[in-house]
């Protein structure tokens, strides 16, 4: 057996079993554990400690030992969790990570317990021993003790339970006992819709489903997470018989409609659930690229089943095609991963920073099953620790200061991730001061950065922020405002061809969002023409196509579009594609990137196709309005144009020329009249 | 568990005893299996049961499922606390022909 290979697993795996644990903790702090979660916390260091032995990491497997001997005793009951118990549990965790890290490069195993986890270890030891508390069925955290009966809500609850889940070794009755402890059952119905006759029943199969009331405060997630042990197989749907009632003090936030959706729709699946199969990312990888390469082979045969007018042969090719693309978006999709994975640490951040920053601060997280590509995952984690960081410190206001301006004491900073014609976006939003205008334009002076604010859009202002060596935090703290970071996000991100948009309300907040393109790879393409050069325009930008009237090109640069302004450029302009002759009729593809539309003119309409994109030589890399390139399936090359930037230069020009015009008729009118 | 066939006045009664679950499914299935295929009428002592799970429950309902199919009668002549709990929380009362408080 490899044992290097081994090795790896085990890391890998005692590294999710620990992010798995800390999560679980962190729920602890919020609402109470149920008998399952506290199994599963135990059962998280007991696989380390399990592994661990094998490998003959000894210091892993005491230390685990005695965290897993007070996790016991709370499993059972004879403990309860406290704060102080809480937070001793995560420094544990801490520990084993850095005992796991420890395994990870050093040559020999540890096998004494080094000096500060086994500070931790007598810590716990005591824990264990002197709190022998009369038994308790659950702990109940503080925190949910306002739970109360109000906001109770009746959920309708239809389970059949898989065939298997006896087997698995679980009892559906139990698990709806264990559910009815969480509030009301009424009108049980149990149903055995397939039970055969005495002499055909196997003895262990399960036969039985219920259908019945619950009335209960608890929140959905909760209610659903009774049947995690008993998932497979089973149909579960529960629905909310409550009508969702806005709370009429509080205002509706308008960007929140997830309450309804949440409570209406039967329970959407958690991410990271089901089965997995660990693949070695390069295997994924030559995979991906082969099928790049067949997308071109396959446009290749196409261009010639056409040029020959064999219609069977067309036929058959675009069957191919289709299958094609089904084989490429499986294929992406595999490389698809919930932004969840990234969003699950910042509780813990959250919290620790909060702590140390003694501000009250409390996490949202939604749109966490958005799905996005691992590789920008991995680089994503740094940029939005960053931003987070610098909501918790700079973004939030000490209570005091709350107090004052008449805001709950309580911040609040939400994490939101969601797609966005073929962009994925991630918002970090805070309720805090906001950033100062004025504070940063006098920064931006005092470090030679601008001459003056005077005519600087808000936008501009705040991308000042991005410059390096930029800080505006009064005092520097130990966590951000070092005047290192903010630049670095910024690279990071336009790294991954994305974008940073700022968006910030003096005394009420500031929101960062990170715009993303969905894919690295491979994109739906509309191939257009441009005097003799095709260029192709990421589909899902593309909104719709219109005929230009050549006219009126020539004085303006906008045209109505259903009573709205639409700003367009030429990409004969663009780049200067002007000896081909001008065809009588050309066309406005309308783009869409974010919230700004822009048209593009071209001379030809070639339709939609697949392309991989080729990323540009190291000599093209500075040019503008261009993105990539594409080899088109009659082997020619496609240039990919850069939405995104030739948005930003349509609504540029149209706001120069506005003004441009406005200019004009106010010196028309000082000299004329 | 235990299994016992006891001649009750002029009723023949299968009484089980302690837990019933999972573990003993096959076994239950078994007896009751043999029980119905030998006579026409089966009484239930259910009252010393100490604890019945899910795979109790339905063995059960099978069992006087198919006796009615048959046009045998099967039915529980007695339930202890155990028993009536887990029957009362499932609201099998109709299905199992038993009035509890």
């Amino acid at each position: 057996m490899d044992l290097s290979k081994a090795k790896d697993t085990f890391l890998q795996e005692a590294r999710e079993l620990l992010q798995q644990f800390e999560t679980l903790l962190l729920k602890a702090e919020s609402a109470s554990l149920d008998s399952e979660d506290l199994g599963a916390l135990f059962r998280t260091v007991h696989t380390i400690k399990g592994s661990a032995g094998l490998f003959g990491f000894e210091a892993i497997v005491s230390f685990c030992h005695t965290v897993e001997n007070v996790l016991a005793q709370l499993r059972s009951g004879t403990l309860s969790l406290t704060p102080e118990l809480s937070q001793l549990l995560l420094l544990c965790r801490d520990g084993i990570s850095r005992l796991v890290d420890d395994a990870e490069v050093s040559e020999t195993p540890l096998v004494e317990v080094p000096e500060a986890e086994r500070a931790l270890q007598d810590a716990l030891a005591s824990v264990g021993v002197h709190e022998e508390t009369p038994a308790k069925p659950r702990s109940i955290p503080v925190a949910t003790m306002h739970a109360d009966v109000d906001d109770a809500q009746r959920w309708h609850i239809r389970v059949k339970f898989g065939a298997d889940v006896l087997r698995g070794g679980v009892d559906p009755i139990a698990c709806l006992r264990y559910l009815s402890t969480l509030g009301t059952i009424s009108g049980m119905q149990t149903l055995f819709p397939s039970l055969p006759a005495l002499d055909e029943l196997d003895p262990e199969t399960c036969y039985i489903g219920f259908d019945f009331t619950l009335t209960s405060s608890a929140s959905l997630a909760e209610i659903d997470g009774t049947f995690d042990f008993a998932r497979e197989g089973s149909e579960i749907e529960i629905k909310s018989l409550t009508p969702v009632a806005v709370p009429a003090a509080a205002p509706a936030p308008d960007n929140q409609p997830e309450p309804e959706a949440r409570h209406a729709e039967p329970v959407a699946r958690k991410p990271g659930e089901g089965k997995f199969l660990k693949v070695e990312a390069a295997k994924l990888d030559r995979l991906i690229n082969l099928v790049g390469e067949l997308v071109i082979a396959g446009a290749a045969a196409n261009v010639l089943s056409v040029n020959r007018n064999d219609n069977q042969m067309q036929e058959a090719i675009s069957t191919i095609s289709t299958l094609i693309e089904q084989i490429r978006d499986g294929a992406l999709n595999m490389r698809m991963v919930p932004v969840g994975e990234i969003f699950q640490r910042f509780p813990r951040v959250v919290r620790d920073v909060a702590h140390e920053l003694g501000k009250d601060i409390e996490l949202r997280i939604s749109g966490e099953e958005t799905e996005l590509d691992k590789s920008m995952v991995e680089k994503l984690t740094d940029p939005l620790m960053h931003i987070v960081r610098n909501a918790l410190d700079h973004g939030i206001e000490p209570a005091a200061e709350r107090k004052s301006s008449g805001k709950p004491t309580r911040g609040k900073i939400e994490l939101m991730a969601y797609h966005e014609s073929g962009s994925v976006v991630l918002e970090v939003s805070d309720d805090g001061g906001g950033i100062r205008r004025d504070k940063v334009i006098h920064k931006a002076v005092e470090r030679g950065l601008i001459e003056s604010g005077a005519g600087l859009t808000d936008a501009q202002v705040y991308h000042l922020l991005f410059e390096p060596g930029f800080s505006t935090a009064e005092a520097v703290t130990n966590l951000s405002g070092r005047g290192v970071g903010m630049d670095v996000v910024k690279k990071n991100i336009e790294a991954l061809r994305g974008e940073i948009e700022i968006e910030s309300r003096e005394g009420q907040g500031t929101t960062m969002r990170l715009r993303l393109p969905l894919t690295l790879a491979i994109i739906d393409g509309f191939l257009v023409q441009v005097g003799p050069s095709q260029f192709v325009i990421p589909l899902d930008m593309v909104l719709e196509c219109i005929e230009l009237v050549t006219q009126e090109s020539r004085y303006r640069r906008y045209i109505e579009l259903r009573g709205e302004v639409l700003p367009y450029i030429d990409v004969r302009d663009i780049f200067d594609i002007h000896d081909a002759a001008l065809p009588s009729y050309r066309y406005i593809v309308v783009v869409q990137y974010g919230n700004k539309r822009a048209g593009l003119v071209v001379d030809h309409l070639l339709g939609e196709l697949q392309v991989v994109i080729k990323p540009l030589g190291k000599l093209f890399r500075g040019a503008q309005g261009i993105s990539g390139s594409a080899i088109l399936g009659s082997g020619e090359v496609a240039l990919i144009l850069d939405v995104p930037q030739l948005v930003q230069v349509a609504c540029r020009q149209e706001k120069e020329e506005i003004e441009h015009h406005h200019e004009r008729s106010h010196t028309e009118h000082a000299c004329g009249k | 568990m235990e299994i016992q066939i006891e001649e009750r006045e002029s009723e023949r009664v299968l009484a089980l005893r302690g837990e019933v679950n999972i573990y003993h499914a096959a076994q239950l299935r078994d007896a009751l299996l043999a029980e119905l295929n030998a006579q026409s009428e089966i009484g239930l002592d259910l009252e010393h049961v100490s604890e019945m799970d899910t795979s109790a429950i339905q063995i059960v309902v099978a069992l006087l499922r198919t006796a009615a199919d048959q046009g045998k009668l099967a039915r529980v002549v007695k339930v202890g606390s155990a028993a009536a709990n887990i029957i009362r929380f499932c609201n099998l009362q109709d299905e199992l022909g038993l009035q509890l408080p």
